[in-house]
């Protein structure tokens, strides 16, 4: 390879550590993420995956606070995770379900809705630390390499390890005043401890109660536990059973509708060399309504506050606005 | 209505289409039946009046108390106006008689005269809503099928998500109803529901629903207007007949 490509391929890759790094302030939440940007901003030689995490995740209060699940009420959380709760809250839970999980705003993902300059804080990923280490430019650039023949081989790389999880949790609300939405999470079982597809479905189905639907996909296993706003399952007899989905997976997107309530959603995945074996599983769980109306809320509160920044001016441009010279 | 904000990381994501998405969601589902029409000029606007006598307005515009005027399926303009009326907003009357096209494309001799005559549509229209506090909306029911499991039917004009919009004078309101949860629920006990199914066939129905406002959110190009719903009647399109009336919803 020339010198001036391999200068070319150090300047990208360069550029997009650049991006990757998290904007020093770019979340509020207690301790999350502070420690992150800083530890980030100035990495200090090679770091094993548990020192980035202990950098990265700041101060963390385990076991979370979680209120207790009411009686009667469909169970919507993940490892104590669930909508409703703050953004703080949420990212203390998640951090909690796992020692080298960092949590990560993700300002990409979310609503695209005018917050007339308000820094609104729509949600957050976690994945677990990976080791700080070092590489010279010809490693870079052999990794590139490396990557670019896997790309055109066609070849799967899943970006997660058995062992690890990853989760994305939605929120809405007023700046400073976000709550999650929906919460979803990825879990990847160790190597050679798969548990059985059917056992995974037994302990969803101990924990989340009688289904809405049952759906494989091919061989994903699927299941859905749909409410209606009051708190009712949907039944295949319900107008709102085909309306209401959810999303299991963490990079997938959500639907709001102030039709639906609660949806609970589940892929349970085999392994390819043993179907009855489950690789991973995926849970995500929307509350619809309520988030919608946080959305609608949201709008009309960051709506409010802008009139009142408006008006504030005009009173201000009453008291000591220059003349206009005629 | 559904809007599906978060995308896939990595994946091409169209802002436009969120943009779109969150467009949709402010407008919901269209309106089924009236209030559907394109916007109207002020002779529309002049003509539509109450159902029954509109009293005027005792503590001025912005004031949801003391109305007690009804309108009949009111049409674009005249929801318009009412939004203005209800969100104590000076309606921009000269901005709306200087965009009629009446006034834009008269002669210029004529257009003091045409201006004049565009104006008191306009304030004529305007008058006419002064007072109202109550709906009386006639629209497509969108009858669900029978859910034995709970025992109802779900009128899903009435559902949370239906949101009617009325567009005007470069203004959109959406009319939204706060106890939709529970207007929405035809609770039918399970050895009638055969009886009402095999007499209402294949026909469409509509609904009658009388409706009273309680908030108004003015948001940028319009607002939304919150209504309650007090009562509602199916009845058949093509006979006319009463299916079901329910008289009192509970929050």
């Amino acid at each position: 390879m020339h010198t001036t490509q391999l200068a070319g391929l150090l300047l990208i890759v360069g550029l997009l550590c650049a991006c990757g790094a998290d904007k020093p302030g770019a979340t509020t939440a207690a301790g999350v993420g502070r420690a992150a940007a800083s530890a980030v901003a100035s990495p200090s030689g090679d770091a094993s995956a548990e020192e980035v995490a202990a950098a990265a995740r700041g101060d963390v209060d385990c076991p979370a606070d979680a209120a207790p699940h009411a009686p009667g009420t469909p169970v919507d959380d993940i490892v104590g995770v669930r909508p409703g709760m703050s953004y703080e809250q949420a990212a203390n839970a998640v951090m909690c379900s796992g020692p080298l999980l960092v949590v990560k705003p993700e300002n990409g993902r979310g609503f695209e809705i005018n917050t007339f300059g308000q820094t609104l804080r729509q949600g957050f990923s976690a994945r677990f630390a990976e080791p700080r280490v070092h590489k010279s430019g010809r490693q870079i650039v052999q990794e590139m390499q490396r990557d670019a023949m896997a790309r055109g081989m066609n070849a799967v790389r899943q970006d997660m390890q058995p062992g690890q999880s990853k989760w994305f949790v939605a929120t809405m609300g007023m700046p400073g005043q976000e709550k999650a939405i929906s919460v979803a999470r990825e879990q990847w079982f160790d190597q050679d401890r798969n548990p059985t597809v059917d056992s995974v479905e037994q302990a969803l189905l101990a924990k989340y109660g009688a289904f809405t639907e049952r759906n494989d996909q091919g061989d994903t296993h699927q299941l859905r536990w749909a409410y209606d706003p009051r708190g009712r399952l949907i039944t295949e007899t319900s107008p709102l059973f085909n309306q209401c989905h959810g999303a299991a997976d963490p990079d997938s997107g959500v639907s709001l509708s102030p039709d639906c309530g609660l949806v609970v959603a589940a892929h349970v995945v085999p392994l390819r060399g043993n179907p009855a074996l489950a690789q991973y599983l995926q849970v995500g769980v929307v509350d619809q309504a309520g988030g919608y109306q946080a959305l609608t809320d949201a709008r009309q509160g960051l709506l409010a506050m802008d009139a009142e920044r408006r008006a504030q001016q005009v009173r201000d441009a009453g008291k000591n606005a220059q003349a206009p010279q005629l | 209505m559904r809007i599906n904000p978060f995308p896939r990381p990595g994946t091409p994501v169209s802002i436009g289409l969120a943009l779109a998405a969150l467009l949709l969601a402010g407008c919901g589902q269209p309106p089924a039946a009236s209030g559907t029409a394109t916007a109207v000029g002020g002779a529309a606007a002049a003509a539509a009046m109450p159902a029954q006598a509109a009293a005027p307005a005792a503590a001025g515009t912005g004031n949801l108390a003391g109305r007690s005027g009804t309108l009949n399926n009111p049409d674009n303009a005249t929801m318009v106006f009412l939004y203005y009326d209800l969100a104590g907003i000076p309606p921009p009357v000269g901005q709306w008689v200087e965009a009629d096209q009446r006034v834009r494309y008269a002669p210029g001799a004529d257009k003091a005269a045409r201006r004049a005559a565009v104006r008191a549509e306009f304030e004529a229209g305007l008058a006419a809503v002064r007072g109202i506090g109550a709906l009386q909306l006639t629209v497509q029911a969108n009858l669900s099928s029978y859910d034995p499991t709970y025992g109802e039917f779900t009128v899903g004009a009435l559902s949370p998500g239906a949101v009617y919009t009325f567009k005007a004078q470069d203004q959109t309101v959406n009319l939204k109803f706060d106890n939709a949860l529970a207007a929405q629920s035809w609770s039918v006990p399970k050895d009638q529901a055969q009886a009402i199914v095999d007499r209402i066939g294949n026909d469409s129905l509509l609904l009658d629903a009388s409706v009273h406002i309680r908030k108004v959110l003015p948001g940028p190009g319009g607002g939304t207007v919150v209504a309650h719903v007090d009562s509602w009647r199916l009845r058949d399109s093509r006979s006319g007949n009463t299916v079901a009336r329910v008289d009192t919803i509970r929050d």
